[in-house]
């Protein structure tokens, strides 16, 4: 790669500039291409307006569930059992699973989306858009250590592309 | 820049004999060409240098983080030095993660120069600080100077036409003339190198010479400073000198020793930390007839040797502890044929792969025993990174004199450190080549030498003196494949004997002190620098303590018997867990006590200080040798992952 | 069982050898891929078998293919007109291994698996020598496969003899890489269970330039063989189907004995159309992607048939050859690739020159005060 300072071509992956001695190995990372990008990437999740987190056990049933998520206005909710998080029951899982009137009382637990993608508070923006875009979901709690601390939805996540765009 | 003639300030100029200085930064900060520009200048101003730098555990790094974080330490002084010092004196950190990794080696009053600039809500958060350092009183007990290195740097090479990335690497030139100011450095020698090397990028060439100018004014100016600090030239030996790591020297060495031979050098090698520079460094060498293989495995690095060998070349390979072992069978076979070889092994923290960029000397008694039978192989070990060109020349006199192969033992602390070496000059270079057979009519492969017990090299394309020789048992003189009982017992003494007269050929082991007295404190490899000025100060003190540092691990010297009887006491420090004393114990009798740290890191003069005070005062020395240290961070780059 | 012990005389030189004239042959340019290693001086003394029979008494089982190999290789060596001081045999280990001690030339012995490094190593400190690896299916396949792969992709100028007898003899009877499945040995009571390889398909995919096969009874062909990988400049390769008559006998009987041998075997000749039969009455086609086997005769003619081409640049007819086995096709010897490319010397000593005719030679002071110097006074 060519050196940032002093121009001179050097062996790629080169850690120091075999003419001037700068350090090559901040240089030839892949940089963010725009401002734009650079925000995405840099800035935390934790960053974004904390919406109120729902949690459930899994025994809860599922007519409670989506009394609440009525009631608070949120597509989603957390299920956590011992202090981890081990499922997330979000309207998708309301609108698909929910066949006949036996399935309200099930668990939640039954219902739910196990073992679902996490991240954490200092994960980047850009992290989060991945893999919302790949896995299909709109929704990723945040967890410290197994414990749910946030969540994070595509809206969140619209509201603060416009924030940086605006 | 202009500045009205304010009244002068107090500033006091202080003396020193000798001061550290660590840089420490993201890679992007330039703290790698910060801290060789300010050796440079040192060397070219008449200090003793001492250096080691110390790169990010990553490849690469995201900006502003913990494993990126690279550093630069370095150790000069107006009189001779060993080390590059225990703690620094000074801690110029760029970036908040700088500042973490490197702050617990700072010790209390030490001063500490920040880049105020950095410190933002993100790059603390990255840095893993919760609160701002700066702010919250956790740096009280140093001598914090705050500076915002960008923002000046960036005025001072207002109206070029840059981007803000160009201009941002300028600013490590700024933070240069700072320190330059602050210990009464002259500017010129980087000025002109830097006129030099930005020759094609002229805009950029003069960015960095107004960023230096402008950290030398700031120095001048600013308020902050009181006090200034002057280190005198040391008394070096008159010669020409250059800065060189035991890497570099290693492989100038072994250049040197192929012109010594008058034979071509053969590289065989595979990529390792941290020997890899050695066959990087050699492949520019092909003008001096240096030919490099890099193998496809470790094995074939060796074989490829061995093959050169047998065509009459210098054959040479080098790695570290982990390819060392996979040689094993092929060092053997040398062994058996009785080639000339050279085998170099830049020890590393392990078993197995350990920590691939941390330093250790654990593969003593590999070199040693590591094939099966009894395989003996001469081993040197160089104590400096200056020397590391002495000992390369040494084992090829060896491994040609005496038809066997050589074991050179240098470690990563040694490769990458860097001190002032007195050139020499060709012509004061010993000849160390030797003579093809050639004769058919005196002819035998295994016939030796009546001195040496070497047997003769008869290569291939020499007319006439066609024999085969192999890994299978030799009859003595015939070198035919021979299962004879006494055969085998005569040969293996013969093997032995050969290695034990290089004792009569080598120096004698030198002692620094009294020729006797209450402690030796006995030490091999890059111990040296440390072990050196701990036993200089405790004679200061009135002890009765010498040091010795052995360069011949197998055979030793003839005399180090008679020496370590001489004292009451003898101390062996070792980055090992005691290898060096099981030699010594089981070859002299002698009760040595073991001083054994594995941290990674060179020794440092205050452990092996308290390591000789306690033998003094019959006190135990495991607990100084299983205490952790006081200093927070494992090391001056992150913990964390290092390289393959 | 290993080996006795020797009869303890010194080794004499060979009868009526007489000492080479010692010049080297030019080193270099891009050679043809044939061409003779004789150096350029006219008078060169003719050598003969006998000069490369060494005075120990060979000690192979009794029956052992390789006394044939190696006949064939001491019957060899003459015809090339070269100095002998520069021939050398490097072997590995295996009953293959001992043949260096059976020839009166340079030998080395080497360790299991890793005689092509060394034999790179030689060829890169001294390249005018012609070195012979020596080397079995264990050796070269097993421990070895790795440098095999090397050696042969580097283009070393090495000629790799490859003494196939699908067993590891030294040992006394395990199973080696080229051991059919379900194949009983001492290792493998129950069958093997590991896939064999073909070895020259191995050789084809680490690209050597001079791939070939004979077998150890066929003492014409071998001899035919050797001389040409000795010719070649480059990587040779070549796979001699060997009988070991102790732990293995018969491995290839099926269609190598005498009776056999035209029906079931296929000789390969650059430019000629594959013809095979005591009769030369069949011949392979390709259909499709795939040799078929055809009579000739009742339309079909040699017109219609594969021709042999061992210089094509891409290698898939070489592969395909080297896929054919007995009893669906006719096993094919002789030489099925031969092509040119630089050889990893020429290529190493290019690069030595061309930085000596950039830098100059090396001058040794200038080096050791290169970077910055001070002086002290």
């Amino acid at each position: 790669m060519i050196c940032p300072a002093c121009g001179t071509e050097n062996i790629q992956g080169d850690d120091l500039c075999v003419n001037c001695g700068t350090e090559l190995m901040g240089a030839d990372k892949p940089q963010p291409s725009s401002s734009f990008e650079e925000r995405l990437v840099n800035e935390p999740l934790s960053a974004l307006v904390e919406v109120e987190m729902l949690s459930l056990g899994p025994e809860a049933s599922v007519a409670e569930a989506v009394r609440l998520m009525q009631e608070r206005n949120v597509g989603s909710l957390v299920v956590e059992q011992d202090g981890r998080v081990i499922g997330i029951f979000t309207e998708v899982d309301a609108l698909m699973k929910l066949t006949d009137s036996g399935s309200a009382d099930q668990p939640v637990g039954q219902l739910m989306t196990t073992d679902p993608v996490v991240l954490r508070a200092n994960d980047s923006v850009a992290v989060a858009i991945h893999k919302m875009a790949i896995g299909g979901f709109r929704h990723i709690p945040l967890v410290d250590e197994g414990r749910a601390t946030g969540i994070v939805t595509a809206r969140d996540l619209f509201r603060h592309i416009l924030s940086v765009i605006a | 820049m202009t500045t009205e003639a304010a009244p002068r300030r107090e500033i006091e100029v202080r003396e020193l004999d000798r001061v550290t200085i660590r840089f420490a930064g993201d890679s992007g900060d330039g703290m790698q060409l910060t801290g060789s520009q300010f050796t440079r200048t040192a060397a070219v101003f008449g200090n003793d240098i001492s250096t080691l730098p110390d790169f990010p555990a990553e490849i690469r790094a995201p900006a502003g983080s913990l494993p990126g974080v690279s550093g630069f330490q370095i150790s000069f002084a107006s009189e001779d030095i060993h080390t590059p010092g225990d703690q620094p004196d000074v801690l110029v950190a760029m970036n908040p993660a700088a500042l973490r990794t490197n702050i617990g080696d700072l010790p209390p009053g030490g001063a500490l120069i920040v880049n105020t600039d950095a410190f933002s809500a993100n790059n603390l958060r990255k840095a893993g600080y919760e609160s701002n350092p700066l702010s919250d009183g956790s740096l009280k007990q140093h001598t914090v100077f705050e500076v915002p290195i960008t923002t000046l740097n960036a005025r001072s090479v207002e109206g070029l036409d840059m981007s803000a990335k160009q201009v941002d690497l300028t600013k490590n030139f700024f933070a240069l003339g700072l320190m330059f100011w602050l210990y009464g450095r002259t500017m010129e020698p980087t000025l002109r190198w830097i006129a030099d090397r930005f020759k094609a990028k002229p805009v950029i060439g003069e960015a960095n010479a107004r960023a230096l100018k402008a950290g030398y004014a700031f120095g001048e100016t600013t308020e902050m400073f009181h006090t200034k600090y002057h280190v005198a030239p040391a008394r070096l030996s008159p010669g020409t000198y250059r800065n060189i790591t035991g890497n570099e020297a290693t492989a100038l060495g072994f250049v040197t020793a192929s012109r010594l031979a008058g034979r071509d050098l053969v590289y065989g090698s595979y990529p390792i930390t941290p020997a890899s520079d050695i066959l990087h460094s050699l492949a520019t060498y092909k003008n001096f007839g240096v030919r490099t293989f890099q193998a496809e495995d470790e094995i074939a690095a060796i074989g490829s040797a061995i093959g050169a060998a047998y065509g009459g070349a210098l054959g040479l390979t080098a790695s570290s502890g982990p390819g060392i072992a996979l040689k094993s069978e092929a060092l053997n076979l040398a062994v058996m044929v009785e080639l000339p070889l050279v085998v170099v092994d830049v020890q590393r923290a392990g078993p197995s792969t350990g920590m691939p960029t941390k330093t250790e000397q654990a593969d003593l008694l590999m070199a040693m025993f590591g094939r099966n039978s009894d395989s003996p192989v001469p081993i040197v070990a160089p104590a400096t990174p200056a020397e590391c060109f002495d000992y390369a020349i040494e084992a090829w006199r060896l491994a040609l004199r005496y038809m066997t192969p050589v074991i050179y033992l240098s470690d990563a602390f040694l490769a990458t450190g860097a001190e002032p070496w007195r050139v020499p000059s060709p012509e004061d270079l010993p000849d160390i080549s030797v003579e093809n057979h050639t004769d058919r009519a005196t002819f035998q492969p295994y016939a030796r030498d009546p001195e040496t017990l070497a047997r003769p090299w008869a290569v291939p394309g020499t007319a006439g003196l066609e024999h085969r020789i192999g890994g299978l048992e030799k009859a003595h003189l015939t070198g035919n494949v021979s299962y004879d009982p006494d055969n085998h017992h005569r040969m293996q003494l013969m093997r032995a004997e050969k290695v034990a007269r290089i004792a009569d050929d080598i120096p004698p082991l030198e002692v620094h002190g009294p020729a006797e007295g209450d402690l030796l404190v006995l030490g091999w490899g890059s111990s040296y620098g440390a072990i050196r000025s701990a036993v200089e100060r405790l004679r200061d003190e009135g002890h009765s303590v010498a040091h010795a540092q052995l360069r011949y691990l197998n055979p030793f010297p003839s005399n180090t018997g008679d020496v370590l009887k001489a004292f009451k006491r003898v101390l062996v420090p070792e980055v090992n867990m005691g290898q060096l004393s099981m030699l010594l114990r089981s070859r002299y009798l002698v009760d040595v006590v073991g001083f054994n740290r594995v941290r990674g890191k060179p020794f440092r003069i205050s452990e092996i200080r308290s390591a000789a005070e306690a033998v003094l005062a019959g006190r135990p020395i495991e607990d100084i040798a299983n205490q952790p240290s006081e200093d927070e961070s494992d090391s001056f780059s992150a913990s964390g992952q290092g390289l393959a | 069982m290993e080996e006795q012990r020797s009869n303890g005389n010194g080794s004499q030189p060979g009868n009526g050898s007489r000492p080479g004239n010692g010049s080297q042959t030019g080193a270099g340019a891009a050679a043809p891929a044939d061409v003779p290693l004789s150096p350029e001086n006219e008078a060169v003394i003719k050598l003969s078998r006998k000069d490369f029979v060494s005075d120990q008494e060979v000690r192979w089982c009794p029956g052992c293919g390789d006394y044939s190999i190696l006949a064939q290789t001491q019957k060899t060596m003459p015809e090339f007109g070269y100095p002998k001081e520069n021939i050398v045999f490097i072997s590995g280990i295996g009953c293959s291994g001992r043949l260096p001690y059976y020839m009166n030339a340079y030998g080395f012995h080497t360790i299991h698996g890793r005689a092509p490094t060394l034999a790179t190593g030689l060829k890169i400190a001294n390249p005018e020598l012609m070195v012979w690896v020596i080397t079995g299916d264990g050796d070269a396949l097993s421990i070895g496969g790795n440098h095999v792969l090397h050696s042969m992709r580097r283009n070393v100028d090495i000629k790799l003899v490859m003494f196939n007898n699908r067993i590891y003899g030294l040992t006394k009877g395990q199973a080696s890489p080229t051991s059919e499945m379900g194949k009983r040995t001492k290792s493998t009571p129950a069958g093997t269970v590991d896939f064999p390889v073909q070895p020259l398909s191995v050789a084809l995919a680490a690209e050597a330039s001079f791939v070939a096969r004979s077998v150890d009874t066929h003492t014409e062909h071998l001899q035919a063989t050797l001389e040409r990988a000795g010719h070649h400049r480059g990587s040779a390769f070549v796979e001699v189907l060997q009988n070991c008559n102790i732990f293995n006998d018969g491995a290839f009987r099926d269609f190598t004995e005498r009776d056999v041998r035209e029906d079931r075997m296929l000789v390969l000749e650059h430019g000629k159309p594959m013809v095979f039969g005591k009769d030369r009455d069949k011949g392979i086609r390709l259909r499709g992607l795939h040799p078929e086997i055809v009579q000739l005769g009742n339309g079909v003619s040699e017109d219609d048939l594969l021709v042999h081409d061992e210089q094509a640049e891409d290698p898939y007819l070489a592969f395909m050859l080297s896929r054919m086995w007995w009893p669906e096709f006719p096993v094919p010897v002789g030489v099925l690739r031969q092509i040119s490319r630089p050889t990893h010397d020429q290529l190493v000593s290019g690069q030595v020159e061309e930085a000596r005719a950039q830098k100059g030679e090396g001058d040794l002071a200038g080096l050791l005060v290169a970077g910055e110097t001070w002086t002290v006074e």
